[in-house]
């Protein structure tokens, strides 16, 4: 009944949204500058019966997971390594504030200079990507119970049982918050990227064409786009965390059972 | 004497808990240390546990094993009562199974110590301890939240697992230290 409320309250605020779009675009009475929710729709579809639709699609989605997932290793390595020696740590920290301060737009413009098309996005996820996994990996390893690895040392365990046992479990939450919220930047910033970049076989070229062409439909269907993947990479993340713990705890349970 | 502590002083900021204390223990003798809380009996078995350092004196030790019932139960939280025994001992599953028969937590196996009460906890607390087959034992209030009947029952099943280890029992129960045959009491605070 809950679930229920929840869903009837969503869709009823979902709707009262388009509702006001609606009422903005009749306002505006302007197709150029205000396309109406049917007309998105309707361009939707058209799209999508076309191979270059999701050609592009998965052409954005694969590069900016590239980065992402370099971003989540790097971010986590460097993390480790300066948790370990506060030489890294003093080293690599104004490079991390650095990465953290500098306008997004500056390192799209930098990572045209240096790379080719293709690896620009790539490039620009990753650096999102980077200093929040960093950060949250880094506060996480510091946060490790110090009575739990006490524990660990009266008993001799290794440093690989250590490691797995105790600093990944612990860690685990802090880097799960960090990819959580990194996907998003990396999504939203390895757009921006392909935008300026003009990236072939990328929604950011399509969403760059839509704006010179003046074709206001597209440009809104491809950002529909664009916030549709990126909410399903959001649900299909928190999905995927959820099943790894529930096949955990159900392999524990089968085991018990057995035995 | 296989452990033996001579001298040994420790401070914690102004606060003296140790004060030019000797102590030693022989293969298979078990010694407790009776007194109230916050008389130094927690930070000598850090000490001989390695955890802490003294800031004089000197700690000598042959044994290498130790087992250490803590007086928070210490417990891995995303691993299972078992895994918590096999993972952090290195014991293998039979083993683990005995021990935990043996203070009557053979049904909780696969639970999470979230799932568990605090005498449970404690329970699991102790049989890891034993489960790493330690040379010496360090026993740190280690029937708390037990009641009276389960501690006798806990001590009696462990009996086999007790025997031929040399042991430091940290209690305010001198009952305790007659169950668990300490033939040394030495009196902290």
């Amino acid at each position: 009944m809950k679930r229920f409320k929840t869903i009837a309250i969503k869709t009823a605020v979902a709707a009262l949204w388009l509702v006001l779009w609606q009422l903005v675009c009749v306002a505006v009475n302007m197709e150029l500058l205000v396309v109406s929710p049917l007309t998105v729709l309707r361009r939707l579809i058209e799209l999508g019966q076309t191979a270059d639709f999701w050609r592009f699609a998965l052409g954005s989605l694969g590069r900016i997971l590239v980065g992402f997932g370099l971003g989540c290793v790097v971010g986590t390595l460097l993390a480790v390594v300066c948790a370990a020696c506060s030489f890294s740590r003093a080293f690599f920290s104004p490079a991390i504030t650095v990465i953290k301060s500098t306008p997004v737009a500056s390192f799209i413009i930098l990572a045209l200079v240096w790379l080719t098309g293709q690896y620009v996005p790539i490039f620009i996820a990753f650096l999102m990507v980077l200093p929040v996994v960093y950060a949250n990996v880094y506060q996480g390893i510091g946060e490790v119970d110090q009575k739990l690895l006490e524990m660990a040392q009266v008993f001799g365990m290794s440093r690989r049982k250590k490691l797995t046992k105790i600093y990944m479990p612990s860690v685990m939450p802090y880097f799960m918050a960090a990819s959580r919220t990194a996907l998003g930047l990396a999504w939203k910033a390895g757009v921006a990227a392909e935008v300026i970049g003009v990236t072939k076989g990328s929604i950011g070229r399509q969403l760059y064409y839509s704006k010179i062409y003046l074709e206001t439909a597209d440009l809104f269907a491809w950002t529909a786009v664009v916030i549709v993947l990126s909410l399903l990479l959001e649900k299909l993340f928190v999905w995927a965390a959820g099943q790894l713990e529930k096949k955990k705890r159900i392999k524990n349970n089968e085991s018990a059972k057995r035995n | 004497m296989k452990l033996s502590l001579n001298h040994i002083t420790k401070s914690f900021g102004e606060k003296e808990v140790l004060r030019d204390f000797s102590f030693a223990l022989a293969e298979g003798e078990r010694v407790c240390l009776l007194g109230p809380s916050g008389g130094g009996k927690s930070t000598l078995l850090n000490i001989i546990a390695g955890l802490v350092k003294p800031d004089s004196g000197e700690l000598i030790s042959e044994w290498e094993r130790i087992g250490y019932v803590f007086q928070e139960y210490r417990l891995l939280p995303w691993l299972t009562v078992e895994e918590n025994l096999t993972a952090v001992t290195g014991c293998g599953k039979e083993q683990a199974r005995e021990l935990l028969k043996a203070v009557e937590l053979d049904g909780d196996r696969a639970a999470y110590p979230d799932s568990l009460s605090g005498g449970m906890k404690q329970r699991v607390n102790i049989v890891r301890a034993l489960a790493c087959e330690p040379e010496l034992l360090l026993l740190d209030e280690p029937f708390k939240g037990l009641d009276t009947a389960l501690r006798e029952r806990v001590i009696r099943n462990l009996d086999p697992y007790w025997q031929g280890r040399a042991l430091v029992l940290v209690t305010h129960d001198v009952d305790e230290a007659a169950m668990m045959d300490c033939t040394k009491v030495i009196s902290f605070g």
